[in-house]
């Protein structure tokens, strides 16, 4: 992870700033924020997306010096739930390099009977965005790398002959999450997205690759 | 080599049988279960949903329903170019749960030109109830699809040299029905591990007492919990000695349990020096997952390839001896 991101910070270093690009500058969109992570202070966006197994929807603020503040819950099949809050940084900000590391804290619940887990699931996530074109910055592939592990509590009730006895103890996992997506800005506030989801949910598991489409909101008022 | 073998069509009517050297042989998996999700222990569905790929062990009892279903089944069967299967009844309601007589009655029912059945019966209340299970267990065998008895030791918790469950080995000669026996352990939760209840040396005093009745050692006593061969020379020293005994490779091959095939490839390989090739019966215990009732055929017919097996030979291990044994007569291709 740490050599992606130097890697990246390097080559975001090469390209022009963020001002220069092609055709006429009408501010970055809320795609490329939804997409890349991050935003100038007050702008806004949010993203719905829906596929399979997974729907997502997640919105974000800047805050300024860099940093937004961004709330997800995300949903596999409405039997796996993950609602999280955090912080991003944009660390690099050029005209066709964006990248935000993100860290959330959040929560991991599975209702499936045979398989239920419940607990702490933090998460570090890093997203890269490109985005090209002549007005808005309208093609916009994105790349969203993440590791996602779990303190999962699990509660045994002791039934015997002086009553019951409940034990709480603590076990873990680790979700590693990849993303690739391509991202449209339709206008400077409206955007959409399709893509491929490749996570390892609870790793040593196989997982089954899935896609989703995805809608970006976001900058009115900015 | 590889590309000798040519498996059931993947698209348009089924083609059955493995083509070998341009010969098609025809296939009869000796394992297959059939059942119902409600029918596992919580413990057991816990253990398998944990197997099952995301997202689908998220909702494990629609995948299991559908893939343990008779459609599913043959489903599973078409896609692997094999058109007849033995479907086992399973009475282990601590371990791996419980699939009726009844139940399989109905997937013989269902498809009887591909589906024969194995009966069972239960053994948890064998001191009160000993002679109405074995009534039970007659009574199943008489549906004509029928045409053996499946025990497992590990799993319905009977020492497997104790002689007051002889009375089963006693009525399967009687009945001239196959016996199926699960020997080595098992990966499932609350089986029994001592080797009273997995190794197959316990099994000589039954095997011998009962001349007349078939045993068949499945698994060839793999130890699923090391991952690697523990009874495997017991079984063929007995199938050696003994003209009753037949042999079972199922499960231990899998994918997961056995990536690079080294394992199938030694029991083949060891079955076949020991002069054994007449005693070997097919069998995966699928469906497992989809696909894999195919993947194991696959393997097991690379791992004969690669230890020398002759075309008569696959076609013995295959279908014939299953034919032979069961008395039972394999659609032709």
């Amino acid at each position: 992870m740490k050599a992606l991101l130097v890697g990246a910070w390097a080559l975001a270093s090469l390209g022009p700033p963020a001002g220069a690009i092609e055709g006429p500058d009408l501010g970055e969109s809320s795609t490329v924020q939804a997409a890349g992570g991050g935003a100038p202070r007050g702008d806004w966006a949010l993203e719905l997306s829906a596929g399979f197994p997974w729907q997502r929807l997640r919105g974000q603020v800047g805050v300024g010096r860099g940093f937004t503040v961004v709330g997800e819950f995300e949903t596999a099949l409405g039997r796996r739930f993950w609602p999280a809050a955090g912080v991003g940084y944009r660390m690099a900000d050029h005209a066709h390099l964006r990248i935000t590391g993100e860290a959330m804290l959040g929560w991991l619940v599975q209702t499936t009977p045979e398989l239920r887990k419940r607990g702490f699931a933090p998460m570090l996530r890093v997203r890269v965005a490109s985005p090209w074109g002549r007005r808005v910055n309208r093609w916009i592939p994105h790349l969203e790398l993440g590791m996602r592990p779990a303190i999962l509590m699990d509660r045994s009730v002791y039934v015997g002959a002086r009553g019951e006895r409940t034990q709480w103890t603590a076990r873990s996992n680790l979700t590693l999450w990849g993303s690739l997506g391509l991202a449209v800005a339709i206008n400077e506030h409206v955007g959409v997205d399709i893509g491929i989801d490749l996570p390892w949910v609870d790793v040593p598991a196989i997982s089954i690759p899935g896609f989703h489409v995805g809608l970006y909101l976001g900058g009115w008022g900015r | 080599m590889t590309a000798a073998l040519v498996f059931g069509a993947a698209c348009g009517p089924p083609e059955y049988g493995v083509l070998i050297d341009g010969r098609r042989i025809p296939v009869v998996d000796m394992h297959l279960h059939p059942g119902e999700w409600h029918g596992v222990p919580a413990a057991t569905q816990a253990f398998l949903a944990g197997r099952f790929p995301f997202p689908f062990n998220t909702n494990p009892g629609d995948l299991a329903d559908g893939i343990l279903s008779a459609e599913g089944i043959l489903e599973e069967l078409d896609d692997a170019g094999i058109h007849g299967a033995l479907l086992y009844a399973v009475y282990a309601p601590r371990t791996v749960g419980v699939a009726t007589n009844e139940l399989v009655e109905g997937y013989l029912d269902h498809a009887p030109s591909r589906f024969w059945g194995l009966a069972s019966l239960r053994v948890d209340q064998w001191r009160d109830a000993s002679q109405e299970a074995l009534d039970d267990l007659e009574a199943a065998l008489a549906h004509p699809g029928m045409i053996g008895v499946k025990l497992a030791h590990a799993h319905m918790h009977f020492r497997m040299d104790d002689p007051a469950y002889f009375g089963i080995y006693e009525l399967a000669g009687r009945m001239q029905k196959p016996v199926y026996l699960h020997t080595g352990t098992s990966p499932f939760p609350g089986t029994s591990r001592d080797a009273a209840y997995t190794d197959p040396v316990y099994l000589e005093g039954a095997i011998e007492a009962y001349p007349d009745t078939v045993f068949i050692l499945g698994h060839l006593g793999f130890d699923f919990i090391e991952r690697e061969h523990r009874g495997l020379e017991t079984c063929i020293d007995l199938a050696s000695r003994f003209e009753n005994v037949y042999l079972e490779p199922s499960a231990l091959g899998s994918p997961s349990g056995d990536p690079n095939g080294a394992q199938l490839r030694e029991a083949m390989r060891r079955m076949r020096e020991a002069g054994l090739v007449d005693r070997i019966i097919y069998g995966s215990d699928g469906p497992q997952s989809p696909g894999f009732v195919a993947e194991y055929l696959e393997r097991t017919v690379e791992a004969m390839r690669d230890t020398g097996y002759e075309v008569d030979e696959i076609e013995m291990v295959l279908s014939g001896n299953f034919e032979r044994v069961f008395g039972v007569e394999v659609a032709q291709l």
